[in-house]
This record gives C-alpha cells, sequence and structure tokens, in this order.
C-alpha cells in the first residue's frame, strides 16, 4: 500500500481528473478562458478545487492506513481533510458559479 | 537547535530508493523518476484520448500535456498552502512555494495573456502606448511588484540556509540546482522558438522544439511534486502536531 502514500500515485490521481474529468464538466471548452469573460478565472477555480480533492483524499488515505479512522487522535488533521473536501466543493461551485455569469453575459 | 527547512526526513521512502545517506542520488532519482512518470502518462493519454497524433497530445494549447502541468502546479499550489497552515515554523517558505507554484499554474493556462489581453511577459507591452496606462501601473502594482517581494523574500531565506546546508551537503540543494537546470531549459526552448529559430531558418523544427517546450514544463512540475513529497508527508502526518508546531522537527544538539 505504500504506493497509496507517493507522489506517482496522486499526481496520477490529479492528473486523470483533469484528461477525463475535466473535459466532462459543464461548460467546458477547449478555449474556455477566451470564450468567456471569466473562463479563465473559472478554469483555475476547476483546477484549485482539484488541488483540494486531491489533498482531501491523501489525508483520508494515510489516516486510513496509517491509524485507522477510529482511532484517529489528531483533530487537526481531520479538520485539514475535512476542509479539503469542503474547500474543493466551494472552489467547483465557484467554477459553476462564475461560469453561469458569464454565458448569461454572452 | 533545530534543523532548518528544507531538510528530506531520513525516514521516507522514495519510488526508486530509500534514502539513506546517498543524497546525491535523491535528485537525479527523482528526475529520473519524474521523466518516466511523464513519459508514461503521455503515453496514458494519447491512448485514451483518441487524439490522432502526438501533435495534438504534447503541442496543442489547451492539451493534454498543458491540462496536466496546470493541474500539477495548482495540486504543489494547494499542499503548500495547506503545509503553511499546518508547519508553523516555516510558514513564510510554504506560502512563498504556494505563491510560486501559483504562477507557475497561472502561467501554464495562459493567464499572462487572458487576464488583460495583452502579454505581461513582452516587456516592450509596458510602454506600449496601445494599452491604457492605467492598465498597465495596475498590472506593476499589483502583479509584478508583489510577485517581485514574495520571489526576493524566497530567495533571502533560502540563501541563508545555504551555507549551513552547503556545509553538510543536503539533498535539496541538488534538488534546486537540477530545478534550476530545467527551469532554464525550458525558458531557453520557449525563447529558442520566438526568437533563434527565424533567426537561424530552423522554422522547420518548431513543431519538435514546441513539444519539447511543453514536455519540460511537465517535467519540471512533477519533479518539484517529487521534490516536496517527503516535505509534504512530514506536514501531513496523522500523527500528533505538537512537536512540529513547537518546531521540533528533526531536533538537531
Amino acid at each position: 500500500m505504500d504506493w497509496m502514500k507517493s507522489w506517482p500515485g496522486w499526481i496520477f490521481v490529479v492528473s486523470s481528473g483533469v484528461l477525463w474529468g475535466l473535459p466532462r464538466v459543464p461548460y467546458y471548452h477547449a478555449d474556455l478562458p477566451y470564450i468567456h469573460d471569466l473562463g479563465g478565472l473559472a478554469l483555475v477555480a476547476w483546477y484549485i478545487g482539484l488541488g483540494f480533492l486531491s489533498l482531501g483524499l491523501y489525508i483520508l488515505v494515510s489516516v486510513c492506513l496509517r491509524v485507522g479512522v477510529v482511532r484517529v487522535k489528531s483533530l487537526h488533521t481531520i479538520f485539514l481533510g475535512g476542509g479539503a473536501f469542503i474547500l474543493a466543493g466551494l472552489f467547483w461551485w465557484l467554477y459553476l458559479l462564475l461560469l453561469g455569469m458569464s454565458v448569461r453575459l454572452v | 537547535m533545530r534543523i532548518e527547512f528544507p531538510r528530506v526526513p531520513s525516514q521516507n521512502t522514495f519510488l526508486f530508493w530509500a534514502l539513506g545517506e546517498r543524497h546525491t542520488q535523491v535528485f537525479w532519482g527523482n528526475l529520473v523518476g519524474a521523466l518516466v512518470f511523464c513519459v508514461t502518462m503521455i503515453v496514458l493519454a494519447k491512448w485514451s484520448t483518441n487524439l490522432p497524433g502526438w501533435r495534438e497530445v504534447i503541442v496543442s494549447e489547451n492539451g493534454p500535456v498543458e491540462r496536466m502541468s496546470a493541474g500539477v502546479w495548482f495540486m504543489a499550489m494547494v499542499w503548500c498552502l495547506a503545509a503553511g497552515w499546518r508547519h508553523s515554523p516555516h510558514r513564510i517558505e510554504w506560502f512563498g512555494l504556494t505563491t510560486v507554484c501559483l504562477l507557475f499554474g497561472l502561467r501554464e493556462l495562459d493567464a499572462h495573456v487572458w487576464v488583460t489581453g495583452w502579454n505581461l511577459d513582452k516587456l516592450a507591452n509596458y510602454w506600449n502606448s496601445r494599452f491604457p496606462l492605467w492598465e498597465r501601473l495596475l498590472v506593476v502594482g499589483f502583479m509584478i511588484i508583489p510577485t517581485v517581494a514574495v520571489g526576493a523574500v524566497l530567495c533571502y531565506r533560502m540563501w541563508l540556509r545555504l551555507g549551513r546546508g552547503g556545509s553538510s551537503c543536503a539533498p535539496w540543494i541538488g534538488q534546486m540546482m537540477v530545478g534550476g537546470i530545467l527551469l532554464g531549459f525550458c525558458l531557453l526552448l520557449d525563447k529558442a522558438n520566438a526568437y533563434g529559430l527565424p533567426l537561424f531558418g530552423l522554422e522547420a523544427a518548431q513543431l519538435f522544439f514546441m513539444g519539447m517546450e511543453e514536455f519540460g514544463e511537465y517535467v519540471l512540475a512533477v519533479y518539484t511534486v517529487s521534490a516536496l513529497w517527503p516535505y509534504w508527508q512530514e506536514a501531513f502526518s496523522p500523527n500528533d502536531t505538537r512537536s512540529r508546531n513547537e518546531g521540533t522537527l528533526g531536533a538537531e544538539s
């Protein structure tokens, strides 16, 4: 299971999200920053959301592999993992909000 | 007295070999790992996206390689930000690295072009009267000066550690050197595409050089993550964070 805690595993997760996830999100277009007023900012928000998702998943996996969920002593770690998932959701909501506004402007 | 950041935690294992006393092998291991990983991902991207040729995969703007590079930079940005939140003794370094990764990610997404509509990379644009003066001043005041300030602070703090690190042959010096060489390689190819190739009548080779540039940028992003990985592992360790926040990470007598 060391593979799950090594960098190639996590870059693979992020790359998979970009390769297969990004083209399937609402409003996505290859020229997104250029065809919508707020397309560039929206794309940045989407990427940051992906970064937070990877961080949340990493903490979840490392906690599960090392000590087991029920035996975690560090609330700090739980806050960090939970916060990362929440921020991922918020940034993806921001992506949709920005592009929704941009589409209405167009 | 505590060991100053950056320091590679000695207990961590890299993908290719364990870290022991062979510090000089660390950065070469990172580089070889990054190269192998990037080649594998490019082949996977070609296979999975059904794009007609390698040109569309590697060279095209917003193609798979460029998207993957941006994804890796933004991942690094978020992880550095979180490490800074967790790792209070070296918060300035982590937040500096956060800014650096954000800038690289934005550069990969061509933000230097779409933010204002004119290329922020070209110095000549800053005294080009075609663009509004207030816009150029805003870019200098809110983007260039803060970026230079962050870079200066980061360089200063790294410089302070360089003397101590150099005397003990710390692996991060080699990692930074290899990263710098990779960055220089990418910049050289970027400028060669713009100015060098037309000058020497090598326009036909432009596609090859563009592909090499995109590949180099992807390797640089992956290499950065691989070099920072042990520090992140240390920062996100689910064990008690008390000792870390007290600054006793790797206490040195």
